[in-house]
């Protein structure tokens, strides 16, 4: 009996071990999703308190003596052609980027979501649902989205809009895969059986199991977002050239790029780092989550 | 039990006719290609407080028979009377609420039980759609079916992983009863229990019975425990019930040649012993896509006739309570090819 106590005091002491260690046991077992994590966290740190990091103001000009100065104490990053700051520039506009990623991330997940939901679980509406959405990837998603700008006024919610566009059938997708394989197991019908009204099968009985891939979704559609905007921002459809972000900086640098290489330098290598720091965490996430991607530890 | 069962009134259940075809669809415009015959022309009835067994080998159309009662399937043909009312076409939000009478237990007691609910929710979710309870009454009416299953409330909050695969389907029976419906269709639901724990469902589903006059349709391939548990058994093959009878009457004289093949096949407990009696099927059970004509049993009856490729036998009553579907036993067995001694004689007894 005492023996037994004993056992089951060791067994829950090695249940338990320290907050510091269980933090590196699952740093160790998840590298790409602790990298990932802690990027994307200093991002969203500095983009959030950038008014704070940075010395200069953004739009501040010095058109007569700071035009195109190279790296320096003044200028971290170099000066652009209206000698505003680039470092500055650069911090701000990784707000303009996680918002436009964050947000269509969330649209086409949500929309992508309820899409796939009706049109795995209602038969009658599944061909035409799904003949809408291979209309819609059989356009190439920088094309489509060019299009719908054009239509729409412009502004950062327009871009939201026309980028998300593009992303809703890849999620719609993804799910009404799921639903599909779901819908057939037994307790989906026993549901039914029981009286339970098509609303709560669909979301009560059906939904939680997409929830794991579509967190990793997310994250890819998130990371595409931020590319897809700088692409547009730098053809000069994307967010209005007054507002800073990655996309209209690395336009503006791009007539100096021999001459002067911080300014686009500098906004690209944030893309990429942001870019990579969200996929690490989408690839990290899909090893956690589905456990037939996993490693061995 | 029995008494209940041959009392006179109105049947719980009655199913005439019943036909279940699954269109096969195929090509980018999933044009209708065929069609898989899964139930094809069954009819019996449940008296109240009765339990029917429903027999047959893996692919017969006994669970698509069961599904299809509670409109878990749509019927293609036929009708389904359920407590004197056609329930056969009744819109969707009705049929809903009739399910308050009419419940299902699963073969399966792991893919049966959503794993991401709490045993509580998933007891509970009848009672809740229905409107019959919430908040502190749900969660005391599901103690109280716990403890009717055999289960402990402590273990109301635990996840369906954390159970047995008895106390899976204890959870699985929980559910079913929380309405209190008068038919329950069992789903072959001892067959991936462990034989020591089959006993203990089964003896469970007995006790519930008697306590709540249940009636249960019981769909299942295991010749023994069918013949525990039912009143009454049909035998079905190929879509279609080939014999039905009391169980008495099934396991002492079984007249379809199917049958008599099926119950042969129960295994005698003592080594010693060797079946004489012992029929051998040949073949395979033919597709359901494409039965044969006539009987569809007569690819595989040793007795089979000309009259039994041409033509399909109808379930006749042979004697009371005792209907078959064959040929032999229709009572003009002139051209049937070598009547069997036992069978000739009931044929007198009906054709004087």
């Amino acid at each position: 009996m005492s023996t037994a106590a004993v056992n089951e005091m060791e067994f829950e002491a090695a249940e338990a071990p320290p907050l510091h260690r269980r933090i590196a046991g699952f740093v160790r077992r998840n590298p790409n999703l602790s990298l990932g994590l802690l990027m994307v966290s200093v991002i969203i740190f500095v983009a959030i308190f950038a008014p704070w990091i940075a010395a200069k103001d953004p739009a501040e000009l010095n058109v007569v003596t700071g035009r195109l100065k190279p790296p320096s104490a003044e200028y971290w990053f170099g000066s652009d052609r209206f000698g505003r700051d680039v470092f500055a520039r650069a911090i701000f506009g990784g707000r303009i980027s996680l918002t436009v990623g964050i947000t269509v991330a969330l649209l086409a997940v949500f929309i992508g979501l309820m899409v796939g939901l009706l049109s795995g679980y209602v038969r009658q509406i599944d061909a035409w649902l799904m003949r809408i959405m291979d209309g819609l990837m059989a356009i190439p998603g920088l094309l489509l989205a060019i299009g719908f700008i054009a239509l729409l006024p412009a502004g950062i919610e327009t871009v939201i809009i026309a980028l998300t566009i593009p992303e809703i059938p890849r999620v719609a997708r993804l799910v009404r895969g799921v639903v599909v394989v779901t819908r057939e197991i037994t307790y989906v019908e026993a549901a039914v059986a029981a009286g339970a009204g098509t609303a709560r099968v669909i979301f009560k009985h059906i939904m939680p199991n997409t929830f794991a891939p579509l967190i990793v979704q997310a994250t890819f559609v998130c990371a595409s977002a931020m590319l897809s905007e700088a692409a547009l921002s730098f053809l000069g459809a994307g967010t209005p050239p007054e507002i800073p972000s990655w996309g209209t900086m690395m336009a503006d640098g791009r007539s100096y790029l021999s001459s002067a290489t911080w300014i686009i330098l500098f906004p690209g290598l944030f893309l990429a780092a942001t870019v990579l720091s969200v996929n690490l965490i989408g690839d990290g996430l899909r090893d956690l989550l589905d456990p037939r991607f996993a490693k061995e530890v | 039990m029995t008494e209940a069962a041959t009392s006179g009134g109105e049947p719980l259940l009655k199913v005439s006719g019943l036909k279940t075809h699954f269109p096969i669809r195929k090509g980018v415009l999933a044009h209708v290609t065929g069609h898989v015959y899964a139930v094809d022309g069954v009819s019996f009835e449940i008296e109240r407080g009765e339990t029917f067994g429903l027999v047959g080998e893996s692919g017969c159309g006994k669970t698509t028979v069961g599904k299809t009662v509670l409109r878990l399937i749509e019927p293609t043909e036929g009708s389904i009377e359920f407590e004197g009312r056609d329930i056969t076409r009744i819109p969707r939000e009705e049929m809903r609420r009739l399910r308050q009478r009419m419940q299902i237990i699963y073969q399966d007691p792991y893919s049966s039980l959503n794993p991401r609910m709490k045993a509580a929710d998933i007891v509970g979710e009848p009672l809740k759609v229905h409107d019959i309870a919430s908040g502190g009454a749900l969660r005391e009416r599901v103690a109280a079916l716990f403890e009717r299953v055999g289960l402990r409330p402590e273990q109301l909050d635990n996840y369906p992983h954390q159970f047995s695969g008895g106390q899976r389907q204890r959870i699985g029976i929980a559910r079913a009863l929380a309405l209190s419906p008068s038919l329950i269709v069992g789903d072959e639901p001892v067959s991936a229990l462990d034989v020591s724990i089959q006993a203990q469902v089964i003896n469970l589903l007995m006790d519930l019975q008697e306590d709540y006059e249940l009636s249960y349709l019981f769909i299942a391939h295991d010749l023994a425990v069918v013949e525990h548990i039912s009143q009454r058994i049909g035998v079905m093959y190929l879509g279609r019930i080939v014999e039905l009878t009391d169980k008495r009457t099934l396991f002492s004289n079984p007249l379809h040649p199917y049958s008599e093949a099926l119950l042969s096949a129960v295994p005698i407990p003592d080594p010693g012993v060797t079946r004489e009696d012992r029929v051998i099927l040949t073949g395979d059970v033919p597709s359901p896509i494409d039965p044969p004509k006539g009987c569809h049993f007569h690819a595989r009856c040793p007795y089979a006739t000309e009259r039994c490729r041409m033509e399909s036998p109808s379930l006749k009553e042979v004697e009371p309570g005792h209907w078959v579907s064959c040929h032999l036993h229709d009572g003009s067995a002139a051209d049937a090819a070598e009547p069997r001694p036992e069978t000739e004689g009931q044929m007198e007894n009906l054709n004087p």
